[in-house]
């Protein structure tokens, strides 16, 4: 541990190296105690959730408990699955993808817009639509649903998509423009000069640029989508156009059966964790990326 | 210094692209063209039911029982100020948001400073933090719930019989103070994840340049943090800081969980409160006036952040 | 709600009955789900021929704007179907002056469900080994601490489970039906809870919450109470007794065993039903008739009431129901009564249930509790529509 630390530690250190060693091994120490506690903390309900799933019924109310199951069974994966569970999944996904890539794709037309092309009442509209995200969405589901009543949009897949991108709109727009404006001008008045077109410099010149934003407002949109639960239970009825976060409520029965519960909340983080695992290596070259541009 | 000059971000700076006239009058059209397709989702959604919502809340309109809403001017507003229920849930919004903004903006700073550390296990402690993101909050509340029941909950499991502590250990939703105490851990938990991505993108934005220059400078350590790093941080500081107040002050699902807003009314937010006018008693008109106060709150706290970003980083300037 | 009132087998029973006819059935997640219907019928749209409501009370708001059936105005009452051969009043618990709003369905009572094991631990069996009836709430209290297991000064099992979560002021007009004879004022229609035989009763539960036998867990998860007595954690809960059987199969049968709480089995307790409501928007409003009459009102009620202690409103059915528990229920059925039909009952519930656990916790004291309560019930809507 030691000798790594130092390793690492030879690259950067340019003067008084001796010293410094001794005071960034305790740094270091601490600053890895710190981050152990914190891990430890965030896992722990995700990983005594995963351990609950494999347990019996009987086990799960033991008192006292027991952390690792006695005996493993697959019977909470097999209840949770057997019930409308691949329904829920299907929409879910339609319902992310589709939302995520929609409000990329009009976060960051419109951030540009905001960020470079600055128009009369510009940062009114902004204001306008920053108010949007304050007013509780309760409010708004009355209309929302007598609209989509109306034009028979209820219990679809559309019908849960479209909202959703709007409601994940106004955030994503703060943090395209942000992105925007910290690229330097510089960059795109030469893509002028080359005779670039305003779509073009905006496709070819300022988007692969904005990664970092893009990057963000997929996370953020993916999960807010994926978790979303208020307009999703709001408007549909049906069981087979309800995404997981509302047809999960449909598999408690009487009373949540916990291991069943257990294995439903795996289920359904399962997919999420793996796209930050495969992501998670973009993640981080789209946030590092901001580093070169400086 | 030289630092800040690099940092151009932040908002309202449009002055700096003024090139001739034909150029701005061409950017004039192609702006609001770049902006119209999601302003039009924002305006059939959000706008429309925004402004719809508006009207309703100065009406007396109860959705099962009246035929049309019945204009009443400002009496919803009056009502509400008067509303023990609603000034209780105004309060305990207030000291949820408080809690929240704090706990998340601190420790996510924290967080992302020590994570920009690359230290080893970086990748392992990274997913950590980010991974209670992805789960969706009513489930985690399930989760939470679960794990603080009294008697075959984790938590007072731990507490008494691992750690021999059993004094310890109470029936942490049943009690007023703990109540609150553990749905803020909750909204914590579910969102320091991404509050620590937004300030690793920030902090990774800060030039090399400008962390070069701290070195020759001879900064060092906890000054280097304090004199380099922090301010370089103000345009995010907007950003997390508008996410986490509109977070903080719009919690709903984690009292709904975990709680339904008792014992009593101690965990009543603001939120529940229109939800349960809006469809439980169907008071559509009351309801709205309660979701615009809370808006109107919102927003003005927004701006407020808006603002103090931007005359700190024009002072810097 | 589809698994418990085994749906499917009634479906299979009419569509078998009735070829060419197909019924689905959908499950809605909770009653919010009824607003967004209620939105789409009063725009003459549904997507529902019929809906099944968990108690059939909330249905009577939806008289107002004349969206759902009135079933006086059908010929549902015919046949096998009609009046009289429902149990006891249950009919009148779904209907408002000569409205039937609703059919009522799987009758449900609140009593005490108790865990005889704990009572022959505590040595509380009289001579024949049963549970002795409780006289008073104070010698329920001393049942229930007598029960009460303490690690120190910890409690580590309480001896009774009240439901004082979202069904708190349910389980106040049962209790005070069954101390009192009634929960209204003189007036036969005001609600309330400011009397001498309640302030007695509050009096109990405080003391019982601070010495920490009566646990108040339902505060945050109203199915506290019943998880921990299905998983044989628990000697005695109050609230609806219908979940007696559903224990059986965890504690043993011959332990799970419905307590009359004091007074219910000369008083009565709160009686309820889920209701059956036909919206007026429907437009397959006869088959919709056809489908409750046959499918619904058929014997299959008598496999829920054995599976769930939701019991057949038909009296044909109720007969065939055998059980250790069938006769105490029955008794308590006939005397029960519904809740107060006003349409501010949903404010009642949710305001009340907060004041009660306000003072349940020390927050406020009795005087003000029950005054704030009074006013509450005075400023209400009590009429139906």
């Amino acid at each position: 541990m030691l000798r790594a630390a130092q390793r690492r530690e030879q690259a950067p250190i340019q003067e008084s190296k001796r010293r410094k060693v001794k005071s960034s091994f305790l740094s270091k120490f601490w600053f890895h105690l710190v981050l152990i506690v914190l891990a430890v903390l965030f896992l722990a309900p995700l990983v005594y959730i995963l351990l609950n799933s494999f347990k019996s019924a009987d086990e799960i109310f033991q008192v006292p408990q027991s952390i690792l199951p006695k005996e493993w069974t697959l019977e909470n994966y097999a209840a949770a699955i057997s019930k409308g569970f691949i329904d829920y999944f299907r929409n879910s996904v339609v319902i992310t993808v589709g939302g995520v890539l929609l409000t990329v794709l009009l976060s960051s037309l419109a951030g540009y817009g905001f960020a470079k092309l600055p128009f009369r009442g510009a940062n009114f509209v902004l204001l306008t639509i920053v108010a949007t995200l304050t007013v509780p969405l309760v409010i708004f589901l009355v209309p929302m649903y007598l609209m989509e009543n109306e034009v028979g949009l209820l219990d679809t897949n559309l019908g849960l998509l479209l909202p959703n991108v709007a409601v994940s709109l106004p955030f994503a727009i703060l943090i395209m423009r942000a992105s925007f404006i910290a690229i330097p001008k510089e960059i795109e008045e030469s893509a002028t000069m080359d005779g670039a077109g305003v779509l073009r410099r905006w496709w070819a010149v300022m988007l692969p640029m904005a990664r970092n934003g893009m990057v963000l407002v997929v996370i953020m949109t993916s999960y807010a989508i994926w978790g979303e639960y208020t307009i999703a239970k709001a408007l549909t009825m049906d069981p087979a156009a309800m995404p997981l976060s509302v047809g999960l409520t449909l598999l408690k029965g009487e009373v949540w059966q916990y291991g069943i519960l257990a294995a439903v909340i795996v289920l359904a983080m399962l997919p999420p964790i793996i796209i930050f695992i495969i992501f998670q290596k973009h993640i981080v070259a789209g946030v590092a990326q901001g580093a070169v541009k400086g | 210094m030289v630092i800040t000059a690099v940092r151009p971000t932040l908002p309202d700076e449009p002055v700096r692209t003024r090139p001739d006239k034909v150029g701005k009058r061409r950017k004039f059209s192609s702006g609001v063209l770049f902006i119209l397709p999601a302003f039009l989702f924002i305006f059939v959604f959000m706008l429309y039911p925004l402004v719809s919502s508006g009207y309703m809340s100065f009406t007396e309109y109860n959705f099962v029982y009246d035929d049309a809403p019945k204009f009443i001017g400002l009496d919803n507003y009056f009502a509400a100020f008067q509303d023990p229920l609603f000034t209780t849930a105004l309060r305990n919004t207030f000291v949820y948001g408080v809690f929240f903004f704090v706990t998340v903006m601190a420790s996510s700073l924290v967080i992302a400073l020590l994570l920009f550390q690359k230290l080893r296990f970086n990748a392992f402690y990274r997913s950590a933090v980010f991974v209670p993101i992805v789960v969706p909050l009513s489930l985690a509340g399930l989760v939470f719930l679960w794990i603080l029941q009294p008697n075959y909950g984790l938590l007072n499991h731990i507490l008494g019989d691992v750690l021999n502590m059993p004094f310890l250990a109470q029936p942490w939703l049943s009690n007023a103070d703990t109540a609150m105490a553990s749905i803020i851990v909750l909204g914590a938990w579910a969102s320091i994840g991404f509050v620590t991505i937004l300030f690793l993108a920030g902090l990774q934005g800060i030039s090399q340049d400008t962390l070069e220059a701290a070195e020759m400078d001879g900064a060092a350590g906890i000054k280097k943090v304090f004199h380099i790093i922090l301010p370089s941080l103000r345009e995010t500081y907007v950003l997390t800081g508008t996410w986490t107040i509109i977070h903080a002050l719009k919690v709903f699902v984690e009292p709904m969980v975990m709680t339904d807003g008792g014992p009593g009314t101690s965990t009543l937010v603001v939120y529940q409160q229109v939800y349960l006018t809006a469809f439980t008693y169907f008071d559509m008109g009351y309801a709205s006036a309660m979701g615009y106060i809370l808006g109107l709150i919102i927003l003005v706290l927004v701006v407020l952040n808006f603002f103090i970003g931007k005359i700190r980083a024009d002072k810097d300037a | 709600m589809i698994e418990k009132f085994h749906m499917a087998d009634m479906v299979d029973k009419f569509e078998a009955a009735n070829p060419g006819k197909t019924v689905t059935i959908v499950e809605y997640p909770d009653n919010q789900a009824l607003s967004n219907f209620a939105l789409q019928w009063s725009q003459d749209k549904s997507s529902q021929d019929i809906v099944v409501v968990d108690g059939a009370s909330v249905a009577v708001q939806f008289l107002a704007k004349d969206l759902i059936v009135d079933f006086n105005k059908t010929d549902f009452f015919q046949g096998p179907t009609a009046k009289e051969n429902f149990v006891g009043e249950t009919l009148a618990y779904d209907s408002l002056g000569d409205v039937q709003f609703a059919i009522p369905i799987g009758l449900e009572t609140y009593n005490i469900s108790a865990n005889k094991t704990y009572f022959a631990e505590a040595g509380l069996l009289d001579a024949d080994g049963n549970i002795p009836e409780p006289k008073d709430w104070d010698e329920l209290y001393d049942m229930a601490a007598a029960m009460t297991v303490r690690d120190g000064n910890t409690v580590t099992r309480p001896g009774m489970t009240i439901q004082w979560g979202p069904n708190a002021v349910s389980t106040m007009i049962a209790v005070e039906q069954a101390v009192r004879g009634s929960f209204y004022k003189d007036d036969d229609k005001t609600l309330t809870f400011d009397t001498k035989e309640m302030r007695d009763v509050l009096e109990v539960w405080k003391k019982g919450v601070d010495a920490g036998v009566f646990s108040i867990d339902t505060f945050a998860n109203k199915d506290a109470g019943r998880s921990n007595f299905n998983a044989g954690n628990i000697p005695m809960v109050l609230e609806t007794a219908a979940h007696v059987p559903e224990a059986a199969p965890t504690i043993g049968e011959e332990n799970s065993v419905v307590l009359a709480m004091p007074g219910s089995m000369t008083n009565g307790s709160y009686g309820f039903t889920a209701g059956v409501i036909v919206p007026s928007a429907s437009k397959n409003q006869d088959l919709a008739i056809k489908f409750i009459q046959e499918g619904m009102m058929s014997d299959v009620q008598v496999a829920v009431g054995l599976e769930w202690g939701k019991l057949p409103v038909i009296k044909d059915y109720f007969d065939q129901i055998d059980a250790p528990w069938k006769t105490a229920m029955y008794d308590l059925v006939k005397i029960s009564k519904p809740a107060p039909m006003y349409r501010d009952l949903p404010e009642i519930q949710v305001t009340g249930k907060q004041l009660l656990q306000e003072y349940l916790t020390g927050a406020k004291d009795v005087d003000t509790f029950l005054t704030e309560f009074e006013a509450l019930i005075e400023k209400s809507n009590k009429n139906a529509d």
